[in-house]
């Protein structure tokens, strides 16, 4: 009896152990135990057999679908228990920890007419991860602007829209790849859109609060001080320094700064020497897109590149086209510099679009009574002494100077005791001083009152 | 009323400046007013203005004649160190153009136009140009 027993024992912990290890399926057993039989330590030692084979060979699934011991219930095998190196909806192997993650390939840059080729790739559109193989040729739109996605499918997406329209939205389940423009007869630009990296944002799911704006509308919109310049239209996007600086007649300069360029954010810390030789955006030199500085007087136009991968910063390259330079596929407008006869670069017309430089700004400014025995100033910029010459005389000193007497320095005003307008023209202009002499409708020397002054010109420091 | 001129006084913001009087070369008067605060020192200023080494005196407000009348008979005073109206050089300047006024009238009467006349003579020939 005692005998018994403790084999009903055994055989129930058996059981119990094997259920809370492994939940296994279809694992046959000997049955009918019967008290007193003969063989029923064999039947038992059977048992045990079976279900020891059965729980140390548990599997997913088995190749070719045959069954030679134990095998999980199928079905039952839920996505939130697995492990987050296993899961399909976390992936981050090879280094996608964001959605939209392109690993590799996915940049046309084979093509011949309208004809391209998308190359193969691997990409996770919505965390899935897709792998493609074998290349894809596409016959393109002529004149129009086709986005290329990749779904989770594994197919391509392509959404066309005309040129300059805005960008369509993503597909459902998918990764921007990049963006083709065609004209009539070929395709003439590849704009990488791939999101190739992670390792600090998304710059997208950033955001004090959830819900509100992310650093990426951030870095993506916006307007600046002005939104037209000489150099054409400000991109939209986030923009810091980065402003075009006259420096030799063969080179200029991009001072340090941010600009978030087609997506990508890039930093420079030093200044940027942008010479007339010829670019290499792949590797961040800065130049020509292509041919020489000649034709002169003409304006070149100046873009912050960021093709070069595996960097933070951009560099620059110049352009005869103010609209898409020259073999640069993720670029920005920043302005635009001018030459002259002898092709050579000029300070005059330097233009940086997102910003105001000190040549478009007031020089100096001063309003004053000048019909008062001790010349009452109402107000002055930039000013540092008043001169009374004498009837109709003044002087202003500019505080910190022009660079060149040839500013436009302009006086005006009432005449003193009469409704009637004082002309005061300029008499001697130095770099640091303006005088002028103010007369009546008789041209005699008259006091005015009040007397406004404005002056415009080079005054950077 | 009050209240209204002590607001004035309050929101209004005038550029402070140093007064000082320059005797030119050529005999005249300059009054600089140089703008505390600035980059530019008192000695920049005269500089600019080709008036360092000048004599030069620092003014009050007072110092200086209530009107600008007479402005280009500016001087200082050696005695005060005032500004004031050069008389005697004011009343030779009224007795010289006395003088030439009726210099002109004896020339008109000979020829025997009025001023008015001849104006309006040059004014047609200018015109007609």
């Amino acid at each position: 009896m005692w005998t018994s027993f403790r084999y009903s024992l055994l055989l129930l912990l058996i059981i119990i152990s094997s259920q809370n290890i492994a939940y296994s399926d279809v694992v046959s057993l000997d049955s009918n135990y019967v008290a007193g039989q003969t063989d029923l330590v064999t039947k038992l030692n059977n048992d045990r057999t079976a279900l020891v084979n059965g729980v140390n060979n548990v599997r997913g699934c088995v190749a070719g679908g045959v069954q030679t011991a134990g095998q999980i219930k199928a079905d039952t095998v839920c996505e939130e228990n697995l492990a987050d190196d296993a899961n399909p909806r976390l992936r981050t192997y090879e280094g996608a920890s964001c959605s939209d993650f392109v690993y590799s390939g996915f940049l046309m840059s084979s093509y011949s007419g309208l004809t391209g080729t998308v190359p193969t790739g691997i990409a996770y559109p919505e965390g899935y991860r897709v792998e493609k193989t074998s290349s894809t040729s596409k016959l393109f739109t002529a004149n129009k602007w086709t986005y290329v996605y990749i779904l989770n499918s594994g197919s391509l997406d392509y959404q066309e829209v005309a040129i300059d329209a805005n960008r369509p939205s993503d597909p459902s389940n998918s990764a921007p790849l990049f963006r083709v423009s065609t004209d009539a007869s070929g395709i003439i630009a590849i704009q990488d859109l791939r999101k190739t990296t992670c390792a600090s944002g998304p710059f997208e799911a950033i955001a004090d609060v959830t819900g509100e704006a992310t650093l990426d509308d951030l870095l993506t919109n916006g307007a600046y001080v002005r939104r037209f310049s000489q150099a054409g239209r400000t991109p939209m996007g986030f923009a810091q320094g980065a402003f075009l600086s006259w420096d030799t007649t063969t080179t200029f300069k991009v001072t340090p700064g941010c600009l978030n360029i087609n997506g990508k954010f890039r930093c420079v810390s030093t200044d940027t020497s942008v010479p007339q030789t010829a670019d290499n955006p792949a590797s961040g030199v800065s130049g020509m897109d292509t041919g020489t500085v000649t034709g002169g007087p003409k304006r070149y136009y100046a873009y912050g590149v960021a093709d070069q991968d595996s960097v933070k910063t951009y560099s620059v390259s110049i352009s005869e086209s103010g609209a898409t330079p020259t073999g640069v596929t993720n670029y920005r407008l920043i302005g635009s510099v001018t030459t002259d006869i002898n092709n050579n670069f000029t300070s005059r017309d330097l233009v940086t679009v997102h910003g105001v430089s000190e040549r478009e700004l007031v020089g100096a400014y001063a309003v004053f009574n000048g019909a008062a025995s001790v010349l009452g100033v109402s107000d002055a910029f930039n000013v540092s002494g008043l001169v009374d010459n004498g009837t109709g005389d003044y002087t202003v000193t500019i505080d910190r100077d022009f660079n060149t007497a040839d500013f436009v320095s302009i006086m005006n005003g009432k005449r003193s005791g009469a409704t009637t307008m004082l002309s005061c023209m300029p008499q001697t202009l130095t770099a640091g001083t303006a005088r002028h002499n103010c007369v009546n409708q008789s041209d005699a020397a008259n006091d005015g009152n009040p007397i406004m002054y404005i002056a415009l010109g080079d005054n950077r420091q | 009323m009050r209240k209204f001129l002590i607001l004035l006084l309050l929101i209004s913001s005038p550029v402070f400046a140093e007064i000082y009087v320059v005797e030119r070369e050529d005999g005249g008067v300059s009054i600089v007013n140089y703008f505390e605060g600035s980059e530019d020192s008192l000695a920049d200023v005269l500089k600019d203005n080709g008036l360092l080494g000048r004599p030069i005196r620092k003014l009050n407000p007072g110092d200086l004649p209530e009107s600008r009348e007479d402005r280009k008979y500016w001087k200082v005073d050696l005695v005060t160190k005032k500004v004031v109206v050069d008389q005697a050089k004011k009343t030779a300047d009224q007795v010289k153009k006395i003088e030439e006024e009726e210099e002109k009238q004896v020339i008109l009467d000979k020829i025997g136009v009025t001023e008015t006349e001849i104006e309006k003579v040059v004014k047609d020939v200018i015109h007609n140009d």
